[in-house]
């Protein structure tokens, strides 16, 4: 893709390619550096639990930004709603079918078919 | 005599990880092509794009990095520095994700465990940390690295397709296949259902992380699970004392 005006000078760019990159791996470093004594006591329990709430966080927030997306051209602000609660509905479909029938592939598919069942109908 | 069978290859662990993170692979393709785009309209060359995605992985901080420098439309204004404090902000979630996927591992020399975790983006946390937490590969260190792998390069292989791309994807395809991380995740999460206290901490992420974003923006992903994981766990320790 050719750029018909040059926003960033070449060392900028460089700048936030390589430091957001090198910023970032250092972070993952740090608890690498500052953690190696986690053992098996309440810090590990205090950080398995935070792994999961972060995991449910993630799965919130992605599944309203991907419903609000579905209908991101419309001018209509409720279609946008409707496809955040959609994708929310669509999120749970999927869990319940992963815990009752303990599909993994096929509970996927599901909640993805159900998902764009929504596009369609609204 | 030890009744032990012996360890899984290295193609063996490769197959487990490329069969648990396929789905998610594919998806980084796709999420990774429309941040390759937005990359190219910032004015970042294709080798920048390539260096950025493979060390940062994060889709989310990169298209708010690209998102700055787009809306402040020139170099004048100091918008890399913005763009750079945004990728930091947004990523200081990777310290707690490691070290939980850390904690899960068997211990291992800094230089290992920094080659293990060094590139864990929160899609190979969020299919490796269940998996450690309820049946461990018998080569935990070599799935999380190959996990992390296999991540860094589609999302490298998206950024670059993304870059050369002009063409956008319909807003129902690009929705649906945004949709495909919470959905799996979800299949995920599905797999502790009986884990009432890891559940309690999924919902109430699911639940309070959204709420708070308003007011905490990037930073709700981290401080939020945290702060009721602490409570949780003190609340459960006091219970046991009393």
């Amino acid at each position: 893709m050719m750029l018909d005006v040059l926003i960033l000078d070449p060392w900028q760019a460089w700048v936030v390619a390589l430091g957001s990159g090198l910023a970032t791996v250092a972070l993952r470093i740090m608890p690498v550096l500052a953690f190696r004594n986690i053992g098996s006591g309440w810090f590990r329990d205090v950080l398995d639990r935070t792994g999961f709430g972060i995991m449910g966080g993630i799965v919130a927030q992605t599944a309203l930004r991907s419903g609000r997306a579905m209908f991101a051209g419309t001018a209509n602000p409720e279609l946008l709603q409707v496809g955040m609660l959609w994708a929310v509905m669509a999120v749970l479909l999927t869990f319940l079918l992963s815990v009752r029938f303990k599909w993994k592939l096929l509970a996927t598919l599901s909640g993805l078919a159900f998902f764009a069942l929504g596009g369609m109908i609204f | 005599m030890s009744s032990e069978s012996p360890l899984p290859s290295a193609s063996a662990v490769l197959w487990d990880a490329t069969k648990s993170s396929y789905l998610i692979v594919f998806t980084f393709v796709m999420m990774f092509a429309g941040v390759g785009q937005l990359s190219a309209r910032a004015g970042l060359d294709v080798l920048q794009t390539g260096v950025m995605t493979a060390l940062t992985l994060a889709a989310p901080a990169q298209a708010a990095a690209m998102s700055i420098v787009l809306s402040a439309g020139g170099a004048a204004g100091g918008a890399w520095m913005t763009a750079l404090t945004a990728v930091f902000v947004i990523n200081l979630r990777f310290i707690v994700m490691v070290a939980s996927v850390m904690a899960r591992l068997p211990r291992m020399s800094i230089p290992r465990t920094i080659g293990t975790l060094g590139l864990l983006s929160a899609s190979s946390f969020a299919v490796a940390f269940p998996r450690l937490v309820d049946h461990p590969p018998r080569r935990p260190a070599l799935f999380v690295l190959f996990l992390c792998l296999l991540c860094c390069v589609s999302a490298v292989v998206g950024a670059v397709i993304g870059h050369s791309m002009s063409g956008t994807v319909s807003p129902l395809l690009g929705a649906v296949l945004g949709a495909v991380i919470p959905v799996y995740f979800a299949t995920l999460l599905a797999n502790q259902w009986k884990e009432r206290a890891l559940m309690l901490n999924a919902v109430a992420g699911a639940i309070l992380v959204p709420l708070a974003a308003p007011v905490l923006g990037s930073t709700s992903l981290l401080v939020v699970p945290l702060v009721f994981a602490a409570l949780s766990v003190a609340l459960r320790r006091r219970t046991n004392d009393a």
